[in-house]
């Protein structure tokens, strides 16, 4: 009898669990390609992050390019991991480029200025 | 009466644990890496649920990531998820704190005098908390789980402590260590029982491992979630990975050392894995030979918590001072278990040097409260002076195993 209760609330849990965490959505997410950050709306003067353009190659596992706002392109140490990118500010802060998946956006938190800098791939980069 | 003396010391731990959240430290290990995994695994799973997180590759248990699952929908964004992961913290805290309130439960049924204090000298120890509040790892979750199945073997209650036994290992493969242990112990009670009863002590372990793989069952990544138990074995394959032991007092580098090497036609793993493995097998035989019923008659050895403990604390050590690859949080363990020892046996000296080494340690491999990782000068910090301390512990600890050796046949003797 107890043993039957036992199944029955396993049964439950079982159920419950599965119609509150398990949502099946593919992820057709690349980190790979050229992401333009969305404040520059296509006018780099209207640009508000120290990277207008970041640039991802995932060949090279511990490096990315980025254009500054004066348009010279330099490369960034980093450590690329699980569709994500670590990048270190000026300051020394240690941000990550994460994957907004929904949004097909990446971000990262820019410590200086208190606000998450977003970034869409460039139109000629999207499949 | 009693409910209401327990719910006072309830209350009192919660109310520790919740001033632990308030006080905890938002820092992580240099480079930020494990930082990233949390963020990047709770992540993953807020969009496309626990069940395809082994689609991202990683590499550990499928446990954690119903802890980051549980995050990801407290924290409920992607930004939000990036700006509080440290909140994991409170998670691995609250498992800790629960294991040092089982801590005062054993005292309590012991009998001992200030049982509601005397686990704070755990809690409150420096070396307890830094894997979690400082370097923002996640040993003390397989640690408590371990300690807790430990605890209900002893208790004679194995269907709890097969159920605690089996978080355990699905949270942190290293929890293995202590299977041989809980084993032995289990064995000793469940020998008796019926072919029925054993089935049914056993069957709510099953159907937890079953719950806990049923997601990735479900989308068919059961083989993904089965290999992360072994990827992570041998990805780093130096002779060691930060941790102070052995191998720090045979070379000057063994960090840029691949394990792979050795003598003898022997590789440094292999004399690592014969080591960890013989002396492990010499504290455990003679509980191996109680527990199967062999020389009971000269043989007076009881599976009481200072013995199994002690067993415990010598397997950590084994482990952690003997093989290769082993970073400096694999002793994390000790603390929780040397501990309770230590408390039990009124004898704090052990759990100083053990307390000692674990902190140099972990400060020497990660300088987090050093600031920045420049290596230390002073030799408190040394690689080989900490596994010199390790040693000493090693040598102590075994000492005291050869004192209850000779204690369990001498009853015998003098019995005769």
């Amino acid at each position: 009898m107890h043993l039957q209760k036992f199944m029955k609330f396993c049964l439950i849990l079982t159920l419950s669990f599965f119609t509150i965490c398990c949502k099946n959505q593919e992820n057709t997410f690349e980190l790979e390609g050229t992401w333009k950050d969305v404040s520059c709306q296509d006018k780099p003067e209207n640009c508000k992050s120290r990277f207008p353009i970041i640039i991802i190659d995932t060949s090279f596992q511990d490096s990315i390019e980025v254009r500054t706002k004066l348009g010279s392109t330099k490369k960034l140490w980093t450590n690329k991991k699980y569709q994500a990118a670590s990048i270190t500010l000026e300051n020394n802060y240690e941000s990550l480029l994460f994957p907004i998946y929904d949004k097909n956006t990446l971000a990262y938190y820019d410590n200086t200025e208190d606000r998450f800098v977003y970034y869409k791939k460039t139109k000629s980069d999207l499949k | 009466m009693k409910f209401s003396k327990d719910l006072k010391i309830f209350t009192f731990y919660t109310f520790i644990f919740i001033i632990g959240c308030v006080l905890m430290p938002k820092t992580y290990v240099w480079g930020y890496n494990d930082r990233n995994c949390w963020v990047s695994w709770c992540n993953y799973i807020y969009h496309f649920g626990i069940q395809n997180i082994y689609k991202l590759k990683v590499d550990y248990p499928p446990l954690i990531h119903y802890f980051l699952w549980l995050l990801a929908k407290i924290l409920g964004s992607s930004e939000n998820i990036f700006m509080n992961i440290y909140k994991l913290k409170y998670m691995v805290l609250l498992i800790e704190t629960i294991s040092i309130f089982f801590v005062y439960k054993i005292l309590e049924l012991k009998k001992i005098k200030y049982a509601h204090l005397l686990p704070l000298f755990i809690l409150f120890n420096i070396a307890f908390w830094y894997d979690n509040a400082l370097f923002g790892q996640v040993d003390g979750v397989y640690t408590a789980f371990a300690f807790i199945s430990l605890s209900f073997a002893i208790l004679k209650k194995p269907s709890l402590s097969l159920v605690f036994f089996v978080f355990c290992v699905n949270f942190k493969l290293q929890g293995i260590i202590f299977l041989p242990v809980i084993a032995i112990v289990l064995f000793n009670e469940i020998k008796r029982y019926s072919i029925s009863k054993i089935a049914l002590t056993v069957l709510p372990t099953i159907i937890l491992q079953f719950l806990i793989m049923f997601p990735f069952i479900y989308v068919g990544d059961l083989k993904l979630a089965l290999n992360s138990f072994s990827e992570s074995m041998g990805r780093y394959p130096m002779v060691s990975m930060g941790a102070y032991n052995i191998w720090s007092l045979i070379f000057d580098s063994p960090q840029i050392m691949n394990d792979n090497m050795g003598i003898f036609h022997f590789s440094y793993n292999s004399f690592g894995l014969i080591a960890f493995f013989g002396l492990s097998g010499l504290v455990l035989l003679p509980f191996a030979f109680k527990s199967l019923g062999f020389f009971d008659k000269t043989l007076k050895l009881e599976f009481n918590f200072e013995n199994m403990l002690l067993v415990c604390v010598l397997i950590i050590l084994f482990f952690t001072y003997f093989n290769t690859q082993m970073h400096a949080r694999y002793s994390h363990p000790i603390i929780l278990f040397a501990g309770t020892l230590a408390i039990l046996r009124k004898d704090y000296m052990r759990f100083l040097l053990v307390s000692l080494a674990v902190f140099l340690n972990m400060e020497g491999a990660s300088k987090i409260l050093k600031g920045n990782i420049a290596d230390f000068k002073t030799f408190w910090f040394q690689p080989w002076f900490v596994s010199l301390v390790f040693l000493a512990i090693i040598v102590l600890y075994f000492y005291d195993f050869v004192v209850l050796m000779v204690k369990s046949t001498k009853k015998l003797r003098s019995l005769n």
